[in-house]
């Protein structure tokens, strides 16, 4: 296609257009942008935005200006058929100067209503990688005048700009639905479970008390497991809930001015018992002035609490636990080392999967397999990162960098 | 001093043996009753001192139930039973004074003596009250 012929300002509206276009993850906004900036440009009357439906192999109309809105629910073109219909099978543009005139489409040259006469028309294919996932058409310029070369040029252009904008919010849209129906059906299938779960746990709760005077008895020590491995399924079906929610984008943070080290106080406190059992002594270090971050206690806890209970799990008897926070750049910076087995190289991102089962994670844990996970996403939507390094037999540390409460700009 | 009487209605047997179990283990006599229509039925044979009112049931639901309650008596505790934690018949039911919820999923041992408590707390104030009166009629 050959842009020689578009004029320098209209060039940089497509470029404005473009780049707006890709700015959304919402379809029918981008189409929106798009139809609306063209039409302006151009100076048409009519014009429609559709997509290709791949099932059943037509076009439907996702965004038009000057339809009728029935016309717009209704209208369905089988691929092939018409000209929209043309223009996605051939994947080739058309300019039309009169239609009633144009021998390829005489039977569309009879509008079936009066409301508007189709003279001069562009249409043009939206193609990613060579396939068309949908044509704009726009009809009838204003001022009367057929359109040109020009105008077929700068839609093409826009086209071959912003297919992958359209391609990308539709990919976004399907992903975030897909997640949407599979946080409802962990929802139900947790909400079923837990009913009999209940059940279960307060029967064995029932028959411990029953028992509880012969502390040694075999019975107390299989009731006792099976009590234990309750409270594991109850926190799966909780995570996987939990995680779920992260997936489908609704998991909302309650956002506080929240003092990082008094909140990894708190933590430590909390993982402390645990730890002296084992002899792990847990040290921290606080080497920042201003400790503050913008972020959801009970969500940070979550996650810290995680990686503590990590390190006190995975380091042996008489170990240590590091934890050290510190500015970075705009960010602070979070790391727990532990003196435990370490993580291999290979594993190292893996860790953040879920129901990943590392060989270090059999040696007697019992996570749920979706701690890190859940991390990772809690993380992220803080717009910070977390990740691991470490080496078999020296420990592993993880780290967190959070953004630091923009005030202290301020201070 | 005669035991307090508590009406269970709910239509998951297990739930009500259990719920049953620990409310007799802790001193109460337990009346049940598997549906609303049956509850009610129970609210005036069985006099109870307090009612466990599950909330979705086939039939009367527990709200129905608890409508029909209050129309009669404002003051006997009632506790809705659910098997979810955050639920918008929770904020209905609150109209009608309700003495606490109960969720399913939760720690029955705990829950059980919430509900205990709860029902001395209501007891003291009826207490209170009909003392009020006798002191109104002196």
């Amino acid at each position: 296609m050959n842009y020689k012929g578009i004029s320098n300002p209209k060039l940089i509206t497509v470029f404005e257009l473009t780049k707006e276009a890709h700015s959304f993850m919402d379809t029918e906004k981008c189409v929106s942008t798009i139809l609306g900036r063209i039409s302006d440009i151009l100076d048409t009357e009519v014009g429609s935005v559709m997509l290709v439906d791949e099932k059943r192999q037509e076009l439907f109309i996702k965004k038009a200006s000057g339809l009728d809105a029935d016309i717009v629910r209704q209208t369905r073109v089988k691929i092939g058929e018409g000209i929209a219909g043309w223009v996605a099978k051939e994947g080739k543009s058309l300019l039309v100067d009169d239609i009633s005139q144009d021998n390829r489409f005489k039977k569309s040259g009879k509008p079936k209503s009066k409301r508007y006469a189709t003279n001069s028309l562009l249409s043009v294919p939206f193609k990613v990688g060579g396939k068309v996932i949908g044509v704009i058409n726009v009809n009838n310029k204003k001022a009367k005048l057929n359109f040109n070369n020009e105008d077929l040029a700068l839609l093409s252009l826009v086209s071959e700009q912003t297919g992958l904008a359209i391609q990308n919010a539709l990919i976004y849209e399907e992903a975030s639905r897909l997640a949407n129906l599979k946080l409802d059906f962990v929802s139900d299938i947790s909400h079923e479970l837990k009913n009999p779960l209940a059940i279960i746990r307060d029967s064995i709760s029932l028959a411990s008390e029953g028992i509880a005077k012969d502390a040694n008895s075999k019975e107390k020590h299989l009731l006792e497991m099976a009590s234990r491995n309750i409270e594991r399924l109850d926190r799966l079906l909780d995570s996987l809930l939990d995680l779920a929610k992260f997936e489908a984008g609704r998991a909302p943070l309650e956002r506080t001015y929240l003092d990082i080290k008094k909140l990894i106080i708190d933590c430590v406190d909390f993982i402390k018992p645990i730890a002296e059992k084992k002899s792990i002594r847990i040290k921290t270090s606080f080497l920042l002035a201003y400790s503050k971050v913008w972020a959801d206690n009970d969500r940070i806890t979550q996650v810290i609490n995680n990686l503590l209970s990590n390190a006190v799990k995975f380091t042996p008897e008489g170990g240590s636990v590091d934890v050290m926070v510190k500015k970075r750049d705009k960010n602070i910076l979070i790391s727990v080392q532990d003196s435990g087995v370490g993580i291999r190289k290979k594993d190292l991102l893996k860790l953040f999967n879920k129901f990943e089962r590392l060989d270090v994670y059999q040696q007697g844990a019992r996570g749920t397999g979706l701690g890190l996970a859940i991390c990772k996403e809690i993380i992220s939507v803080h717009n910070g990162k977390i990740w691991a390094i470490g080496k078999p037999g020296k420990g592993s540390r993880f780290n967190i960098l959070l953004p630091k409460d923009l005030r202290e700009e301020e201070r | 001093m005669e035991k307090l009487k508590v009406l269970i209605v709910d239509d998951e047997p297990e739930f009500v043996e259990l719920v049953k179990m620990r409310l007799e283990s802790s001193g109460y006599d337990v009346i049940t009753a598997p549906d609303g229509k049956a509850g009610l039925a129970q609210i005036k044979t069985g006099a109870p001192d307090a009612v466990l009112l599950d909330i979705f049931m086939p039939g009367i639901d527990g709200l129905e139930v608890l409508k029909k309650i209050r129309r009669h008596n404002k003051v006997l505790p009632v506790f809705i039973v659910t098997a979810f934690s955050s639920e918008d018949r929770f904020e209905k039911a609150r109209k009608y004074n309700v003495s606490g919820f109960i969720v399913k999923t939760s720690d029955l041992k705990k829950e059980v003596v919430n509900i205990a408590n709860a029902i001395s707390v209501s007891r003291m104030y009826k207490g209170e009250s009909s003392s009020n009166k006798q002191k109104g009629k002196q």
